[in-house]
């Protein structure tokens, strides 16, 4: 565990060091301020049946500023250190494949988290500026918020399992954005299917991150889709251990 | 056993700090490092030979724990590098063949990022840093980015991190590769003051260079060890231990190295074409090792009348041992 620390440490230097890195933060913010007076603006013509959040968290502008940031934070991680060849610095110091992993994760993962927090500032700033009463409940925000970053867990680690599985950073970072564009579209199949079986429609609405999203922002919170982003996270990255480690074994 | 009263000079040697008991390596089916067995001392600094292609890499590699043999056992100072890596880990200091480093990260910081990594801690951290800058020619580019470095510098970094925790054995895989000649003779001279407190083991191309500060060279060969033993064992026990250059004006060469071939001891003789001019002819003869064949020659080149202006004996070095043993006609 402690090289796990030092080696979190190093990533999250890394990440702040590269000019990258600002880049993506500025244009993801940018966009998060786009679809933020996108929310708002019908709001100033007439009365609206949903909610500021729902608006917000909604629809293109919110999920492919989403789907274009996980690749690009995470196709460098593992891809990068296998080409430049620093992987057998690590991995022939005292260090395990486990603790590379979780500490580039963990550190992605805060710089992620950290991107958020405008996002979260703007939807106040309305309440602040106006100083009318929010147009969203506090618990609704908090599951909201609370469910993106669990569903940008497990993202992330899609990611990390697809830079541990090739050398190209590009390679990673377009396998990472089609893997998610599929978990988040095929979620949208059933209803263009017609009828399916009980069981076949459960599962598609547990993987459905589209509706549990609706209904965070609604303020229903299920422990469901928690649990679902959260296990998902873990396998993932447990696959990305073993992606690595097989690398080394091949004979 | 119950004979531990009897034998007990041997109880009392010390073990091996490396310990390779058939260690294989296969690449997608192809065997790369065929069952090997070695053992190093602590103490010594060990020479790893072989052409390119042989399998040193791999088999420092599997030393160091990063890539899994596929088959047979390896122990450090008694950690299994299989069962035990990371024990195995913190006895090595290792530096790879091309030096890979973070680009991004200024020379103390990587240094003491390697420092803290192989368990160095609280102030030690600097400590050891700067003490291996020093040591390593480095403190003029502490605070520069490793990537605006050249060659040298880096190879100078490796070094640096492979000594940050003051390890047992040092395995330096090609340390000299690429430096300028001034620098390749630094180098040379660090590993042997190194080699009085380390175990090392390294492997070069550069044979000098192993013949000044190699206790015992291991010669390996696809993946096989050809021969092993200190430099001057495997010198004297050459075959061909000599070369003899000779120059001479005969009418004709032919006749002349049918001539040599007569004399006891001559194992082989060849005209050297470039050293031929205005009837002089110069030769090339391999002698049987222990025999000094020059006044054989002499005699012989009296007997027949041949005007002689050159006899020299080129003493065999470890280069003549590797082509020997590594040589093969088309390669
Ligand atoms: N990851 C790998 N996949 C497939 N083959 C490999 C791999 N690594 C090494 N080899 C093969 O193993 C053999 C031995 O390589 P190795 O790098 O150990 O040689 P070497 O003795 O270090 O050579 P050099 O003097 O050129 O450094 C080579 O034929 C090489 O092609
Ligand atoms: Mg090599």
């Amino acid at each position: 565990m402690q090289a796990a620390r030092i080696l979190f440490r190093r990533e999250l230097q890394a990440i702040a060091y590269a000019p990258g890195s600002h880049v993506v933060a500025a244009v993801f913010i940018v966009l998060q301020g786009v679809g933020y007076v996108a929310a708002l603006r019908p709001f100033l013509d007439s009365p609206q049946s949903r909610g500021l959040l729902e608006m917000f968290f909604q629809g293109p502008l919110f999920w492919i500023p989403f789907l274009v940031l996980v690749p690009t934070l995470t196709m460098r991680l593992f891809a990068e250190e296998r080409k430049m060849g620093t992987m057998e610095m690590l991995l022939t110091a005292p260090v395990r494949v486990r603790d590379v992993v979780v500490a580039k994760f963990a550190a992605t993962f805060v710089y992620f988290c950290l991107l958020w927090v405008p996002g979260f500032l703007f939807l106040h700033l309305h309440g602040w500026v106006s100083g009318a009463p929010p147009v969203f409940e506090t618990g609704a925000l908090l599951a909201t918020y609370g469910l993106v970053l669990a569903m940008g867990a497990m993202f992330l680690a899609v990611g990390c399992l697809a830079s541990a599985m090739t050398t190209s950073q590009l390679a990673a970072g377009i396998m990472t954005f089609g893997a998610l564009m599929l978990l988040i579209l095929l979620a949208q199949l059933p209803p263009t299917l017609g009828q399916m079986a009980d069981p076949v429609q459960r599962f598609f609405f547990y993987i459905n991150s589209d509706a549990h999203l609706r209904d965070a922002t609604a303020g229903l919170l299920d422990s469901r889709p928690f649990v679902y982003y959260l296990s998902g996270a873990g396998v993932l990255l447990a696959a990305t251990g073993y992606a690595l480690n097989a690398r080394r074994w091949r004979s | 056993m119950s004979e531990t009263g009897t034998t007990l000079p041997q109880a009392v040697a010390p073990p091996p700090l490396v310990r390779v008991e058939g260690l294989t390596r296969r690449f997608h089916r192809r065997t790369v490092v065929h069952p090997l067995d070695f053992e190093i001392r602590r103490g010594e600094v060990v020479g790893f030979l072989g052409p390119n292609g042989a399998g040193k890499t791999t088999t420092m590699r599997m030393l160091t724990g990063y890539l899994p043999p596929s088959g047979g056992r390896a122990s450090i100072a008694g950690c299994d590098v299989i069962h035990d890596p990371i024990k195995a880990r913190r006895h090595v200091g290792y530096m790879p063949e091309n030096v890979p480093l973070y680009t991004d990260m200024r020379v103390k910081e990587y240094l003491r990022f390697r420092a803290r990594l192989k368990g160095v801690r609280g102030r030690d951290v600097r400590e050891r840093a700067r003490h291996v800058m020093d040591e390593c020619g480095l403190s003029a580019v502490r605070g520069r980015m490793i990537g605006t470095l050249s060659k040298g510098y880096r190879q100078r970094i490796g070094l640096a991190d492979a000594l940050i925790n003051q390890p047992d054995l040092l395995i330096l895989d090609e340390p000299t590769n690429g430096l300028d000649p001034n620098q390749i003779r630094q180098a040379r001279e660090f590993i042997r003051k190194l080699a009085g407190t380390h175990t090392v083991l390294l492997s070069t191309h550069i044979l000098g260079e192993v013949e000044q500060i190699c206790d015992r060279v291991i010669i390996l060969d696809e993946g096989r060890v050809k021969a092993a033993g200190p430099p001057v064992e495997l010198i004297d026990g050459l075959r061909a231990a000599g070369i003899v250059r000779v120059e001479l004006a005969c009418g004709d060469p032919e006749a002349a190295i049918e001539a040599f071939h007569e004399v006891e001891g001559v194992r082989l003789a060849e005209v050297d074409e470039a050293g031929c001019e205005e009837g002089w002819c110069a030769f090339v003869l391999r002698a049987e090792s222990g025999l000094d064949v020059r006044e054989n020659l002499a005699r012989l080149a009296a007997a027949r009348g041949w005007p002689l202006r050159e006899l020299h004996r080129q003493p065999p070095r470890l280069e003549d041992v590797f082509v020997e043993i590594t040589h093969r006609p088309g390669r």
